[in-house]
């Protein structure tokens, strides 16, 4: 039977209310574990209850209630499209002083910020990235067990060393689920910013008390890298600084993704295999899918054309292996945490007769670090693995056929 | 024909028709046809030929063997300490088989089921012999509250050694995850030929100990006066769930409510007799098994479920019916 640990294990995966809720008593305010490699358990579990529900079973269910946290958001007012940027520029001087107050709506509420932040907290992916890519160093980041060193991953360390400030403390719960306030309450923030993350809302009631929380605008876990550092670069009155990184982070991007031609037009599919026979299948709304469309690359149209229909808010979906043959593509790329991982993949039967595994034009992303880095892009990320990453990507596309 | 006997041939002909709709219906659409052709027509290079044969029919062969084992050991642990809601996690074979797959992941490194599958197998084996030695201490010896008492305490700190483990260790918690559901999807013959001399050696003892259940069942004084040696009644049968419910969970991970219910269904068709109820308990537990997964492949297309999240949907509202029923209390 389900033990305290099971439930443990997995509330921990879980990132949306409703899993956690369904499976554990034991913290009703579960959030997200962003984890590369037990990423989007949350889905996982969201579409396990609706099966589950297809068994005819919602009723016991449905008392767990539904995921407010994904409700979206009316007016998102500071969203820009990731794709357009250098459209919201207001007329004012971009002058820290003149920039407060400033008021960042999220999908889960408001964050009023009275005057320039000095100390920062970040929390879920990413945005201690873009902090440190404004030339601020948080006093508070999650902890990353997967792919950091000592919890740190080391494009932040570099980045904190040349910055020269003080080590930030490192949250817990990062990897395990929720957000614990205490650990907030102690390191003072001015702000907490979460633009990529899973919060839910109690939590960001409960962060809130604390300090302003610049959440997600629409769904969690679904913002693009740009949008997260405009969000950031917004809440810490820095707005031109971030576009002109955006914009220059973009141009390298786009940059080195023309000296591959063989990238442009090529489609690809993107999956991780985290559970024994499933292909996690990444959609359009990931990050990490967004940058290889920027590098030229589409997505394919199986991706869209498998995706169950009750995957609709999902940034992923589960696909059997049995149905591996239906995810055509040009190139197949897919991350793991280490080389063994990898070679287990492809020495499955049904893995070893896709034609993208067949003729090479398979690219395996190997190492957490990497993993991470490319998993969650940002204006620090990208320019550390991107050299590494587009010739790989290139190499799998020559053998195209 | 007896009740029995009719029983009897309907499970025989529900095992066939399961086992073959295990074959038929997977996570993909793959016609009957297409079936049939790579059952007869192997071609190596057709991915749907590969899903039905290196992936149904082992996977079909793990659920039989799986899900007899639960059921005999489930069948043996409510006759044994006279208790109709034990199910092996009563012994502590869930948080031993836990403890030591965890053990197997931080020690060695195992990550497939073939690796850790051992060390599942070795920590049911110490949770249950603990539990034995425990409940055995005094006179009386093990008796059945003993038993269930020292397996809670057993269980319970077990999962706390667990829980405590992967708290710190996360990438241990990653391989633990699809354990703790329990599943058969990954598992082939990697892991059913290794063990299945265990699954053989258990399930003859299990269908052996029908006759020493039965006077269990009126009491050890009963049971004593009538010659049966009860203490080493006792053991066997702790060597019979030990291994089968062992070895179960080891490979496929905790199972709920397959070795708790079955038996009850069982009793309530073919009488008391725990010679009827082992030798039809294994098919019916293999049958549920079986068209559990099933389910589990369909439901959540293009992916698909863990059979022990069906199993547990299923079971806890048939468990609730049974016991309300009254069935129960009749050990």
């Amino acid at each position: 039977m389900a033990t305290s640990l099971s439930s443990r294990a997995t509330q921990r995966a879980a990132s949306s209310r409703t899993a956690s809720s369904a499976t554990s008593s034991m913290n009703a305010a579960s959030t997200t574990t962003r984890r590369a490699n037990t990423l989007r358990r949350a889905n996982t579990l969201r579409r396990t209850v609706a099966a589950i529900a297809a068994l005819g079973l919602t009723a016991t269910l449905a008392a767990c209630g539904t995921d407010s946290s994904k409700s979206p958001s009316s007016n998102d007012t500071n969203a820009t499209s990731s794709t357009t940027p250098a459209t919201d520029q207001t007329t004012e001087p971009t002058a820290d002083a003149n920039a407060f107050p400033v008021t960042i709506t999220s999908a889960l509420g408001d964050a009023v910020i009275k005057e320039k932040p000095e100390r920062i907290a970040t929390w879920g992916w990413s945005a201690q990235d873009a902090v440190l890519s404004l030339g601020q160093v948080p006093v508070a980041i999650p902890e990353f067990a997967y792919g950091g060193v000592d919890g740190v991953l080391p494009w932040v360390t570099e980045k904190i060393e040349e910055l020269g400030g003080e080590q930030p403390t490192l949250l817990k719960g990062g990897d395990n689920g929720s957000a614990n306030p205490e650990e907030f309450v102690a390191a003072r923030p001015d702000v907490i910013l979460a633009p990529y993350s899973g919060l839910t809302q109690e939590e960001f009631d409960a962060l809130s008390k604390i300090a302003p929380v610049v959440a997600y605008p629409d769904q969690p876990w679904a913002t693009s890298w740009q949008d997260q550092t405009l969000l950031v670069g917004k809440a810490l009155g820095l707005e031109a600084e971030a576009q002109k990184l955006v914009d220059d982070t973009n141009a390298n991007v786009e940059a080195l993704g023309a000296q591959y031609p063989e990238l442009r037009g090529k489609s690809f599919a993107y999956g991780a295999n985290n559970q024994p026979e499933i292909l996690n299948v990444y959609r359009e709304t990931d990050p990490r899918v967004q940058l290889l469309t920027q590098l030229g690359m589409t997505v394919a149209p199986s991706v869209e054309e498998l995706a169950p229909a009750d995957a609709d808010r999902s940034y992923f979906f589960g696909l059997a292996y049995e149905n591996l043959n239906k995810l055509t593509s040009d190139v197949l790329v897919a991350y793991f945490g280490d080389q063994a991982a990898a070679d287990a993949f492809v020495k499955d039967p049904l893995v070893a007769a896709m034609p993208q595994v067949k003729s090479g034009a398979f690219a395996p992303i190997v190492g957490e670090s990497f993993v991470m880095a490319s998993s969650a892009p940002t204006t620090l990320s990208i320019p550390w693995m991107l050299d590494q990453y587009v010739p790989q990507l290139a190499e799998a596309a020559k053998n195209v056929k | 024909m007896s009740r029995r006997a009719w029983a009897g041939l309907l499970i025989v002909v529900a095992l066939v028709a399961a086992a073959a709709a295990s074959l038929a219906i997977g996570a993909a659409q793959i016609s009957l046809h297409t079936v049939w052709e790579a059952l007869t027509s192997y071609d190596p290079a057709n991915p749907e030929h590969i899903a039905v044969v290196d992936k149904r029919i082992p996977r079909t062969l793990v659920g039989i063997v799986v899900g007899a084992a639960l059921g005999l050991a489930g069948t043996v642990a409510q006759g044994v300490t006279r208790n109709p809601l034990a199910d092996l996690g009563i012994l502590g074979i869930n948080q031993g088989a836990a403890l030591g797959v965890v053990a197997g992941i931080i020690l060695v490194g195992a990550t497939a089921p073939a690796q850790y599958m051992w060390f599942g197998i070795v920590g049911a084996a110490a949770a249950t012999m603990l539990v034995w030695f425990l409940a055995s201490r005094g006179r009386e010896g093990a008796t059945p509250v003993k038993l269930a008492l020292a397996g809670a305490a057993i269980a319970a700190s077990f999962s706390s050694v667990v829980s405590g483990i992967l708290i710190s260790d996360n990438l241990a918690l990653d391989s633990m995850r699809f354990w703790q559901v329990g599943a058969l999807a990954g598992r082939g013959y990697d892991v059913l030929l290794p063990a299945l001399p265990l699954f053989v050696l258990g399930g003859v003892l299990a269908l052996a100990l029908g006759r020493s259940l039965n006077l269990l069942a009126l009491g050890d004084d009963t049971a004593h006066g009538l010659g049966l040696n009860t203490g080493r009644a006792r053991v066997l049968s702790g060597v019979v769930i030990t291994v089968l419910g062992g070895a179960a969970t080891a490979v496929a991970g905790p199972i709920a409510f397959l070795g708790l219910v079955v038996p009850h269904a069982v009793r309530a068709i073919v009488g008391p007799d725990y010679r009827w109820i082992l030798a039809y308990s294994a098919p019916v537990a293999a049958i549920v098994m079986l068209v559990s997964d099933v389910l589990a492949r369909v439901v959540a297309r293009p992916g698909e479920l863990q059979v022990g999240i069906v199993l547990a949907v299923i079971g806890a509202p048939v468990f609730i019916g049974i016991i309300r029923r009254g069935k129960a209390a009749a050990l």
